[in-house]
């Protein structure tokens, strides 16, 4: 167990380091002539020089092979330092990146946040009433529009939910004017994310429903609803809570698009035009955070799941 | 286990709520009695730095904090130059290259902690003196400053100015001292007067001078907030030289002498300004062109400016968001959509009456700014036949672009000036813009020879592929594409379109990487000069000139042309030389869009100034009559 | 003699498996009614996307600007677009889009995904540790943000300009590559567990107990036993293709200018929708629908009828 455990952390900052590498690369390759694009085109080479110098990008890319210098005097040991410790800087606004996490995440989670939630309670609640109701025509219709749902295009979704605020509600279509209108792009999310989630929450309540105790529960008198409540949703938690796990590192970062739609000015928001910008440390803080809480969630999904559940494997 | 699903439901209803409670916490723009202007803006703001300035948001929310020595006179038209931090228009000296300008008296900057804080824990402030100026130029001139438009128009200009920029380069970009070289052609005579010295005769120097990125700069400024930071407690600590930047980024950093104060910068979201205590030196005119004092423009003659208290700025970067928050009467004024337009003006150009009952009121007016595809001179396809060139702009049916992508906001642009410039006329249009099929097919023909000739045709003797960049990624830039490979196709001519980000284009365009691609100018100041230079060839070096266009003849009319004192003569000039660029085609020219505007009736004074920034202040809000209609 | 006798029998046995797991699987198919629809409604796309273009040539230069933002008529089913042009057509050609980035980026992804997989499980060691550590790091970033820098990454690359494999990075070929080198992990999850079960199976042993070499192995007896697995996958992986498509388009990092697609029409939307224009975004919308509905319940029940042990 405690093997185990060490050798996940292990991995673990084995993956938080391959993400920085191919995130450090990725985003350089990006920025192409980067001191070129944020000092404009009529920048001379003595100007770009000097700005290389100055944000630290004259540095050998990974390894330092000139005489004289440390070896790790590098753009990547430069880069780890930095965006571990979120100390980087963006090139726009020179704006320290933990500040301008601390001003927008809030905004972002707003969004996500309830979305999970009540994502996570409407999908309980018509899961287990599609399984309680099993191959009956409520389950069949219900799986059918979990099918359609998932089936629709996420921006439709998106698209078609703005367009009806503005016929119904023209002032909360957009802009957080009123704290309420953070809902729309809330039930927008929850809409869309409905679907998949009913059909996977069914297929793990429906797992348990066919096993002994449940049979042995019925065939001494206990009527189904009784077991449903007291027993089956309780051991159908640990799997759908790992996949609440799972989802929240993807809540600081929000939802991309719907931050788009609505003018949100959350860190989804602040990604895209950062990626614009080409303002590289900001994507690549705002990316190793993201990966970094992923890690982090896992690993303790895993752990926790080696604690109450002895039947998994450690492997 | 009922207690678990009631704990469960709980919980989820509390992170339901949650976001409300934080987002009802938030900051709350509570102006109290105050009357403020609302309005949306539609894109990012780039720079709050008055050197930095390069883009029409941020020079348009600039305006309302800096102020340079000169300004435009509000009603009038055509425009009129007016002293603004000025006393009056400047000496000249007999050989036209000495300035003299006469500061007023008491300008007051905003109250800022670098002129000190009071006591109370109020801020200081100071009077505005000749140095400021000098200072602000000289940071135009910085090289470690990316001025890229400000410096454009002083470069070589102004006697040691170059050799200040040049020096520059040896300095690191934290050391500040470079700031106190001594500029030859920049002379503070006393705390009122300021001389300027110039290489040669530069009569726009005066309109220069009238752009707000110019405007004064304090050096408290630079001492206090760019070399120091807060340190423990309320002592400040210098900044090391190696992590300074020379560009001021934060709001507290602003100081100008403008009518507002930005107080609150959220970015790409929120800017709010306020009053300026120190403010003093503003009124509303007392004249206009015929038509202002029946339109109501001059009830307000007189009055100390500003009248609104508070301007509430939103960015909102999608277009129906916008126009439906100023249909719910969320805010002031707003521009028409492209797509709603024909649900708002009548066929022939006017209000619909279901708006103009609802107490819209329309104002049209065409800004001078024309846009175009540029071709790139020094392209091997390209720059080797102005028959193509000819064929290419024969073809393009600019009326159809207009009704098809712009709702008919706009006229067909028909030579490279503006319309409203008074060199437009006398040049008149160009013989080849114009829609004329079987011309261009004529010139099309003429263009094979002559490609042929040079060996710039393909191996099958066809036209090569034609990539053409727009600077845009968006659903209506990708429309504009489409529509161009469409003008091209019947033709015969094989079109690529290539979409960027805005930078990646402007560094193609320097790289001189494209052949075709959109561009588009707005004009500064009134004077011709403003457009031509852009095909002026030692301007290529400079970057300004784009299409990379050179022509001897043309060059020399230029280089007389900008010493010219006398305005008639130089129309008479630049007509010759818009000839020149008639004939030999270096742009295809596309449109000059007409702008609409709508504001409802209690807003009081409105007027566009076609160059002028900063002219918020003449707005007035009728408050009683807003909360009336349903308003704010 | 005799000890080598029974080895072609246990070897044979697998191999007999999969030949009737696939004669199985097929006749369980073609029995189920709504499978069958969905074959049909994929082929019908696939030829869609084949055809389309012999159908409508000169698409492109059918503008028509006096009949445009036509809302449905008779003339025009779904409606003309903002430069007239009929858009049902636009529609038809849009299957082309998605269905070659559907193929191309599985058929880059899956194989890769299978190699990997295949090479991790089987050997074991430093190579499964790099393996594992190459697909959690990947699945460590949100895909979205990986896709869009490397398909900013890709801005302006042209690849063998002139030659007939051309690759234009910043247009189609660009997604291609781009969905193909990040969609792997599922796969490769999933091959490589499986190879790791395999493995130790009797006749692995055994196979390797008579003495094969372990790349004739690896060939010879676990390959085609995963096949099936990278079938599914293949069927399933389309759907996220296709998905994600529409949402670079969106973003303006999807098709060239002038590629009719279901992602830039339903961008259109955006300046369409609220001047009441829907029938562009609905056509693209429903096309779309119909084949994510079609390649679902296809994949699914192919999965089932494949392999039965996989059925969530």
């Amino acid at each position: 167990m405690g093997a185990y455990v060490i050798r996940r952390l292990v991995q673990a900052v084995f993956t938080i380091f391959g993400v920085m590498l191919v995130t450090f690369l990725l985003f350089r390759v990006v920025a192409g002539d980067i001191a070129g694009a944020h000092l404009g085109p009529k920048a001379t080479e003595q100007q770009k020089r000097e700005w290389l110098k100055k944000y630290g990008y004259d540095r050998p890319l990974l390894i330092n092979r000139q005489p004289d210098t440390r070896w790790y005097d590098t753009q990547f040991a430069h880069y780890v330092s930095t965006t571990a410790t979120f100390k980087t800087r963006s090139l726009i606004n020179n704006e320290k990146l933990s500040d301008t996490i601390l001003e927008r995440a809030p905004y972002s989670l707003a969004i996500t946040v309830p979305a999970l939630a009540l994502g996570w309670a409407l999908a309980m609640v018509v899961s287990t009433l599609v399984a309680y109701y099993r191959a009956s025509l409520i389950d069949h219709v219900g799986v059918f529009l979990a099918v359609l749902g998932m089936c629709v295009p996420y921006l439709a979704f998106i698209m078609g939910g703005q367009w009806l605020m503005f016929k119904v509600a023209p002032s909360m279509a957009y802009g957080l004017a009123n704290p309420f209108n953070i809902f729309v792009p809330v039930v927008i999310s929850v809409v869309a994310g409905l679907g998949g989630s009913v059909r996977f929450y069914r297929t793990v309540i429906l797992d348990e429903t066919t096993r002994d105790y449940v049979r042995t529960a019925q065939a001494k008198g206990v009527p189904l609803p009784s077991v449903m409540f007291k027993h089956i949703l309780k051991n159908c938690m640990l799997p759908i809570l790992t996949n609440l796990i799972m989802a929240i590192p993807f809540l600081i970062m929000g939802s991309l698009l719907l931050e788009l739609f609505f003018g949100i000015p959350g860190l989804g928001d602040l990604l895209l035009s950062s990626i614009t910008n080409r303002d590289e440390p900001i994507v690549s803080g705002l990316t190793f955070l993201t990966a970094l809480i992923y890690v982090l969630g896992t690993l303790a999904t895993d752990i926790t799941y080696v604690i109450f559940d002895p039947r998994v494997e450690l492997t | 286990m009922g207690k678990f699903y009631a704990i469960a439901g709980l919980l989820v209803l509390a992170l339901v709520l949650a976001p409300v409670g934080f987002l009802a916490l938030r900051k709350k723009a509570d102006y109290g009695d105050r009357t403020v202007l609302y309005q949306t803006y539609s894109a990012k703001v780039k720079s709050i730095d008055p050197a930095t300035c390069g883009d029409t948001t941020s020079a348009s929310m600039q305006g309302q904090v800096y102020e340079s020595l000169y300004t435009y006179h509000y009603l009038k038209r055509p425009v009129e130059i007016i002293p603004q931090l000025a006393a009056e228009m400047p000496e000249i000296s007999e050989d036209s290259r000495i300035y003299t300008f006469r500061l007023k008296p008491n300008i007051h900057y905003a109250p800022n902690p670098c002129f000190g804080i009071k006591p109370d824990g109020s801020f200081r402030t100071r009077t505005v003196r000749a140095d400021d100026f000098a200072l602000g130029l000289k940071r135009v001139a910085d090289f470690h400053l990316q001025t890229p438009l400000a410096w454009s128009f002083l470069s070589e200009r102004i006697v040691g100015l170059d050799e200040y920029r040049a020096r520059c380069e040896a300095y690191r970009e934290g050391d500040f001292s470079r700031y106190d070289m001594e500029v030859e052609g920049l002379e503070a005579v006393d705390d009122l007067t300021l001389r300027i010295h110039l290489k040669a005769p530069f009569p726009q120097l005066i309109y220069v001078l009238a752009m707000q990125t110019y405007a004064p700069v304090p050096r408290e400024l630079i001492d206090y907030h760019l070399a120091t930071e807060p340190g423990p407690g309320d002592e400040r600590r210098p900044i090391p030289i190696s992590r300074r930047t020379a560009q001021i980024t934060q709001v507290e950093q602003i100081v100008g002498t403008g009518p507002y104060q930005l107080t609150h910068w959220q970015q790409g979201a929120l800017m709010v300004f306020e009053r300026n205590p120190e403010y003093r030196h503003g009124f509303y005119p007392t004249e206009g062109e015929p038509g202002d004092a029946e339109a109501g423009l001059l009830d307000d003659a007189g009055k100390p400016l500003p009248f609104v208290d508070v301007l509430h700025y939103e960015c909102i970067l999608e277009d129906m968001p916008a126009w439906l928050r100023f249909l719910s009467r969320q805010t002031d004024v707003s521009g028409i959509p492209r797509d709603v337009f024909d649900t708002v003006i009548t066929p022939d150009r006017d209000l619909l009456d279901k708006w103009a009952k609802q107490g819209l009121r329309l104002s049209k007016f065409t800004d001078p700014t024309v846009f175009w595809l540029a071709f790139n001179m020094d392209d091997p396809v390209m720059g080797a036949s102005k028959s193509l060139r000819h064929a290419m702009c024969l073809a393009f049916n600019v009326e159809d672009l207009i009704e098809v992508l712009y709702n008919g906001r706009g006229r067909r642009a028909v030579n490279v000036l503006p319309s409203s410039f008074p060199a437009h006329p006398i040049a008149g249009p160009g013989p080849y813009y114009r829609y004329d099929m079987e011309e261009a097919r004529r010139q099309l023909d003429q263009a094979r020879s002559e490609l042929a000739a040079v060996g710039r045709l393909d191996a099958n003797d066809q036209f090569p592929l034609l990539t053409v960049d727009l600077g845009g990624r968006d659903e209506t830039s990708r429309r504009m594409g489409e529509f161009i490979r469409q003008q091209f196709e019947p033709l015969g001519l094989r079109v690529r379109i290539e979409l960027n980000d805005w930078p990646t284009l402007q560094q193609k365009v320097h790289n001189k990487q494209c052949q075709l691609y959109a561009m588009g100018w707005h004009a500064d100041y009134p004077d011709a000069e403003n457009f031509l230079q852009l095909y002026y060839g030692p301007n290529i070096e400079k970057g300004t000139n784009n299409s990379n266009y050179r022509n001897p003849e043309f060059d020399a009319l230029y280089d007389q042309v900008t010493v010219m004192p006398d305005e008639h003569d130089r129309n008479e000039v630049y007509a010759r030389m818009v000839h020149m660029l008639n004939e030999d085609c270096p742009v295809l020219l596309l449109v000059e869009p007409m702008y609409y505007v709508l504001t409802y009736d209690w807003v009081k004074g409105y007027k566009r100034h076609p160059f002028a920034y900063g002219m918020t202040k003449h707005l007035r809000i009728d408050t009683q009559l807003r909360r009336e209609m349903g308003g704010r | 003699m005799t000890t080598t006798a029974p080895n072609p029998a246990i070897l044979a046995a697998p191999v007999q498996q999969g030949r009737s797991l696939w004669g199985d699987a097929f006749r369980r198919l073609r029995r189920d009614p709504a499978a069958v629809a969905c074959f049909l409604v994929i082929g019908a796309y696939v030829a869609l996307a084949v055809g389309a273009v012999y159908w409508y040539p000169d698409f492109l230069e059918t503008q028509n600007y006096s009949e445009r933002n036509l809302p449905p008529s008779a003339d025009h089913w779904f409606g003309t677009d903002v430069f007239g042009r009929d858009v049902l057509a636009k529609t038809l050609l849009g299957a082309r889009v998605s269905m070659t980035v559907g193929f191309m980026a599985n058929a880059i992804a899956v194989p890769l995904g299978l190699a990997l997989g295949v090479l991790g499980g089987y050997f074991g060691k430093w190579i499964d540790d790099l393996v594992v550590w190459l697909y959690t790091t990947l699945a460590s970033i949100p895909g979205i943000i990986l896709l869009i820098a490397l398909k900013y990454a890709f801005q302006g690359i042209i690849l063998f300009e002139g030659t007939f494999i051309e690759l234009n990075l910043s247009g189609i070929h660009g997604l291609y590559i781009a969905l193909g080198v990040l969609s792997w992990i599922g796969t490769c999850r999933i091959i490589r567990a499986e190879t790791l079960k395999l493995k130790s199976l009797d006749y692995v042993t055994a196979a390797r107990a008579s003495g094969q070499g372990r790349v004739r192995i690896l060939v010879r007896h676990i390959v085609p036993n995963l096949l099936h697995l990278a079938i599914i996958n293949f069927t399933l992986g389309f759907v996220g293709a296709i998905s994600a498509e529409v949402i670079l388009s969106f973003l303006g990092l999807g098709v060239e200018v002038g590629t009719p697609s279901w992602g830039t029409m339903i961008n259109a939307a955006r300046l369409d929708l609220v001047v009441g224009r829907w029938w562009e975004a609905v056509a693209a919308c429903a096309a779309m629908f119909v084949i994510v509905l079609a390649l679902n319940i296809f994949g699914d029940r192919l999965r089932d009828a494949l392999d039965p042990k996989l059925r969530i």
